[in-house]
């Protein structure tokens, strides 16, 4: 005890002593640990989506897709409620089948009154997803009409309080909604965004309306289901494309194919753009692993170099030891307890920071990390880092400080050579550092496109507002609405520009050649809302009602190239026969649109008509003149008058839907914002102390050459010239890294930028200018000391 | 005219506790081709003024004068090309650089005067032979013995035929034998028209100087002629 005290003393006397490089050890190892620290949080919450769910093991979700036999164009993650109808009663190879309908309906108390985001479930859905009960019995919750689950989070927004089994919520037109059960909350990092689960056997629920219209099969259920033990997923999808084939009777398009993917591999995994949580993307979460160990590398070699900044005056240390009789292993021992003090107050405080930041990493990466949520889990992988790091951080300088030490001091012509290969760790680092802020940069791009370009469309000041199912209610808004002063053009559409219900359709040719393309619905001034111009013929003249009425279309430009025509004016006049919505059509094509995107840019965008049937359109897409609060503020009073205040108004911006679209693409480029922030200061840091080991090395070679006449100027040169090197041979590595990288990530979207040199350009000159102004600084700062008594301190 | 020329030279070090007053209003002039000696005692002042008088350090307060030119006045840049042309220094560790040839050491002593590099290997190759090093001239400072080093160190500060030399302890880490070769070496170069000026503890050594100035707490406390 008495020696491990005495040795602690030894090595705080150190500390105090060298005080300014332990200074910047502890900075560089705090910043990588927190840094790791945090990535290592949103990877484990990546990892860990839907992981919190007990008996996952053959629970799957049913993914739809549409399109010719054989083709599929479109696939979603909602499959039609039939699916499920028929699976029930037909299926042998599931032991049960389950569904969720999202809805957002008013729900109220006498706390709260909010259109709530809720699901419309099946009474057997907490057998199959099965969340953990606070109160009540979930395995009956749900079974009686009227009755609604929610987690203890939103059972003390509404009531106050957590155990409110028995209370009632009122929804749409003041009907009751009787509690039944709550469930604890659970984690963020779940496909399952909300937190209410009503009853789908009430009259009034979307599950019982689609039950009971069996015509009714647009997409519009996650369907959970089980496999029955030693049951293929595979046999299971056969027989759902086999059931929906036998059983279909919608007038819209009949998936051709199912697929099946585990509950717990949805994150990862999703079709369509989806209402669950931002999909997430497994190659970044690699990336991001590959960067933190790189980080907390670099932190390591860096500290290492500064140990070794100190090795003269160590040796001498050392050979003091050595003469009282210490072993070289015990010196290594010393070295290496140094080092490991270190991590450890380095880890220390790591935590304290990641503790400060979580909560603004959270807000920017939308995410909700928690630090101590296994704190046994967090503390080990801390300990193990901190045993590896002080490895890293202390073996080496320990073996080269420690290596002469023996033979007492350094003898003449013997002398220990502690240069280190700093040439290439500064090569690394910069090299870590450009790859980081390429990729960002890319990635920023990347987002810049997919928000503004891709779509094709100005969707800037327009308001899409859903219209709900009452020809009434829906006739007297859009009438009403468009007299507003501020409004400028009004159109509705079917779904678009969302992807909410896109719909394939086909032309079969002679030859056999399949063309596939999406039907929209829109009313004619959708264009002129969205500043589409017409690039050859003329616009939708009217909606319709019939859906079997041949009319006339427009086409984008894809389509007409994927029709043949050499220019679209070739397009104008043609009749086409095609099939959709499970209807032969024969329309005549009127114009020509430029190509527009309506998916995210992660799907496929296929060749488009466009007509104008008004059956089932769902919102008013509204041009608005200016930025006005109180446009809006009217478009409210005129929809609850239209609505009689029974439905709040459910309305969004295009550009608000688009940036939650990408939400998951703004997610990573926060993420690598974030580490590139830290590998940037990281490798200041690291300069900064090459530096300061240089100054040490240097410093009397700096002094006579003064002495001998060279300028500051000189000296400065002559200071940063090595690092020119190191400088051009990074680019050379990193260029061609983050082009490879960027390569294949940019390959897992359907539309997206090219890999452009002015990324690699901006990258490197912002890490060489802040690479040279650090050491520029610090190299001036040395050959700014008194040279003559440098010169005679020796 | 004095080559130097110091008028009430002040000098305070500004260290971590109390300041040091090393210079209190020293006055002397130095002619050209004169061999001085300064000596005192430890902390007299000596290095301190060796140092203003090489432009190394600038003075706290009072005037020099090098040449005429006020040095107080002059920028940075062109006392760095003073030194490099008029000015070369000898220190008692020699301050040669280790991974570099004797060659390449001597030849440190013309890079920053900015002549043209035609003929500076012949001129090298001179010094090389006038110090008695012509067959170590490929060999690295660790090689030398310490008065070899040290005649290094002096060919370094002579190859640019500066017009004062500056030689701080020049034989302290010597023995008598290469004490004695250094200090006629100092006296040859004086003699071919440089200004020596040399700091030294050693009463023998400063007696080879034509004048002696002994310093006292930061004071001038006595000059003396050599009778000749």
């Amino acid at each position: 005890m008495t020696g491990l005290l005495y040795s602690l003393r030894g090595i705080w006397l150190a500390v105090v002593r060298r005080w300014a490089v332990y200074l910047l050890m502890l900075s560089g190892l705090s910043m990588a640990y927190a840094a790791a620290l945090i990535i290592g949080l949103y990877i484990h919450n990546e990892l860990t989506f839907d992981r919190f769910l007990p008996d996952t093991e053959r629970l799957y979700i049913a993914q739809a897709e549409y399109g010719p036999s054989g083709k599929p164009l479109v696939a979603s993650d909602v499959a039609p409620a039939g699916v499920a109808r028929w699976m029930r009663s037909d299926s042998r190879n599931i032991e049960a089948i389950t569904r969720l309908v999202p809805v957002e309906w008013p729900l109220r108390s006498e706390r709260r009154f909010v259109k709530e985001r809720f699901y419309w479930a099946d009474a057997n859905f907490f057998d199959l997803v099965k969340l953990p009960a606070l109160h009540g019995d979930l395995a009956h919750a749900l079974a009686k009409p009227g009755s609604i689950v929610l987690t203890e989070r939103m059972a003390r927004q509404y009531f106050g309080r957590a155990d409110v089994v028995g209370e009632v919520l009122a929804t749409h037109d003041g009907l009751p909604l009787t509690v039944t059960a709550v469930l604890r909350n659970y984690p963020a990092n779940t496909h399952l965004e909300r937190e209410i689960f009503a009853s789908g056997s009430t009259s009034y629920a979307m599950l019982s309306i689609l039950d009971q219209r069996s015509t009714y099969l647009w997409p519009t259920s996650y369907t959970y289901f089980r496999l029955k033990p030693g049951v293929t997923k595979a046999a299971v999808t056969r027989e759902m494309s086999q059931l929906s084939r036998k059983y279909w009777q919608g007038d819209n398009n009949l998936p051709v194919n199912f697929r099946a993917i585990p509950v717990v591999k949805l994150h990862f995994e999703p079709q369509g753009d989806g209402q669950m949580r931002p999909r997430g993307h497994l190659n970044s979460v690699r990336a991001l692993m590959v960067v933190s160990v790189m980080i907390l590398a670099l932190a390591a070699i860096n500290s290492a170099g500064l140990i070794l900044a100190e090795a003269r005056e160590r040796e001498r240390e050392m050979a003091l030891y050595a003469a009282l009789g210490a072993t070289r292993f015990k010196q290594i021992g010393y070295i290496m307890r140094e080092a490991a003090l270190v991590n450890l107050a380095s880890s220390v405080f790591g935590l304290a920071v990641v503790e400060r930041v979580l909560p603004y990493v959270n807000a920017q990466l939308g995410v909700s990390l928690v630090l101590w949520a296994s704190p046994f889990a967090v503390l080990t992988g801390v300990m193990v880092s901190v045993l590896i790091m002080s490895a890293l951080c202390g073996m080496y300088p320990a073996m080269r400080i420690t290596r002469f030490s023996q033979g007492g001091a350094a003898h003449k012509g013997h002398e220990p050579d502690n240069s280190i290969n700093w040439p290439g760790w500064v090569t690394a680092q910069l090299a870590l550092v450009m790859v980081l802020l390429i990729a960002t940069h890319t990635m920023s791009r990347q987002w810049h496109f997919a928000m503004s370009e891709a779509p094709g469309f100005n969707g800037d000041k327009v308001l899409m507002v859903r219209l709900i199912n009452s020809t009434t209610v829906t006739q007297q808004f859009s009438e009403a609405v468009r007299k507003i002063d501020g409004i400028e053009l009004a159109a509705e559409s079917f779904g678009v520009p969302t992807t909410e219900f896109a719909r394939p359709g086909w032309i079969v040719e002679p030859s056999g050649r399949v063309i596939s393309f999406t039907r929209n619905s829109v009313h004619p001034d959708f264009f002129k809302v969205f500043h589409v111009p017409i690039l050859s013929g003329r616009n939708l003249s009217e909606t319709y009602l019939t859906p079997e009425v041949p009319r006339e279309i427009l086409i984008n430009a894809a389509a007409s190239k994927a029709l043949g025509f050499q220019k679209p004016s070739d397009a104008i006049g043609q009749i086409i026969d095609y099939e959709a919505d499970q209807t032969f059509f024969s329309s005549k094509i009127v114009g020509v649109v430029p190509d527009l995107r309506f998916s995210t840019v992660y799907e496929p965008s296929h060749p488009m008509i466009f007509d104008g049937f008004a059956k089932y359109f769902t919102q008013i897409n509204l041009r608005l003149s200016r930025d006005d609060p109180q446009v809006l503020n009217r478009i409210d009073t005129v929809w609850n008058e239209a609505a009689g205040g029974r439905v709040p108004i459910e309305r969004q911006f295009y550009r608000d839907y688009l940036t939650n679209q990408y939400r998951d693409m703004y997610q990573q480029l926060r993420a690598f914002t974030l580490v590139s922030a830290v590998a940037m200061l990281q490798s200041v840091l690291g300069l900064t102390g090459l530096c300061i080991f240089l100054a040490r090395h240097q410093l009397r070679e700096m002094a006579i050459r003064r002495a001998l006449g060279a300028t500051f100027q000189e000296l400065l040169i002559l200071r940063l010239k090595p690092f020119l090197w190191p400088a051009v041979l990074s680019c050379v590595i990193a260029w061609p890294l983050a082009g490879l990288a960027l390569s294949f990530w940019l390959r897992s979207f359907q539309a997206h930028i090219p890999v452009a040199i002015s990324s690699f350009l901006l990258a490197s000159a912002l890490v060489l200018f802040v690479s040279a102004i650090t050491l520029a600084i610090h190299s001036a700062h040395s050959i700014r000391c008194t040279p003559m008594r440098i010169l005679r301190q020796e | 005219m004095a080559l130097i020329d110091l008028t009430d030279i002040e000098h305070l070090y500004s260290g971590a506790q109390k300041p040091v007053h090393a210079l209190r209003g020293v006055s002397l002039e130095i002619d050209a081709g004169e061999f001085v000696a300064i000596t005192g005692a430890s902390g007299s002042g000596k290095s301190t003024l060796l140092n203003i008088i090489g432009t190394l350090e600038r003075a706290s307060a009072g005037r020099y004068l090098f040449d005429g030119q006020r040095v107080e006045a002059t920028p940075e840049r062109k006392l760095a090309n003073l030194r490099a042309n008029k000015i070369g220094f000898v220190f008692q560790n020699f301050n040669l650089l280790d991974h570099l040839t004797v060659f390449d050491n001597i030849a440190l002593g013309l890079r920053y005067r900015r002549d043209p590099v035609a003929g500076r290997r012949e001129r090298i190759l001179s010094v090389l032979d006038r110090v008695g090093l012509a067959h170590r001239a490929d060999h690295l400072p660790r090689q030398l013995s310490g008065g070899q080093q040290q005649r290094c160190a002096i060919a370094r500060a002579i190859v640019g035929d500066p017009q004062v030399v500056l030689a701080d302890e020049p034989t302290g880490n010597l023995d008598s034998t290469n004490a004695g070769q250094v200090m006629g070496i100092l006296e040859d170069i004086n003699a071919q028209g440089a200004t020596v000026i040399v700091v030294t503890h050693a009463p023998s050594q400063a007696d080879r100087a034509g004048r002696i100035i002994e310093l006292h707490d930061g004071r001038v406390h006595m000059t003396r002629r050599r009778l000749t």
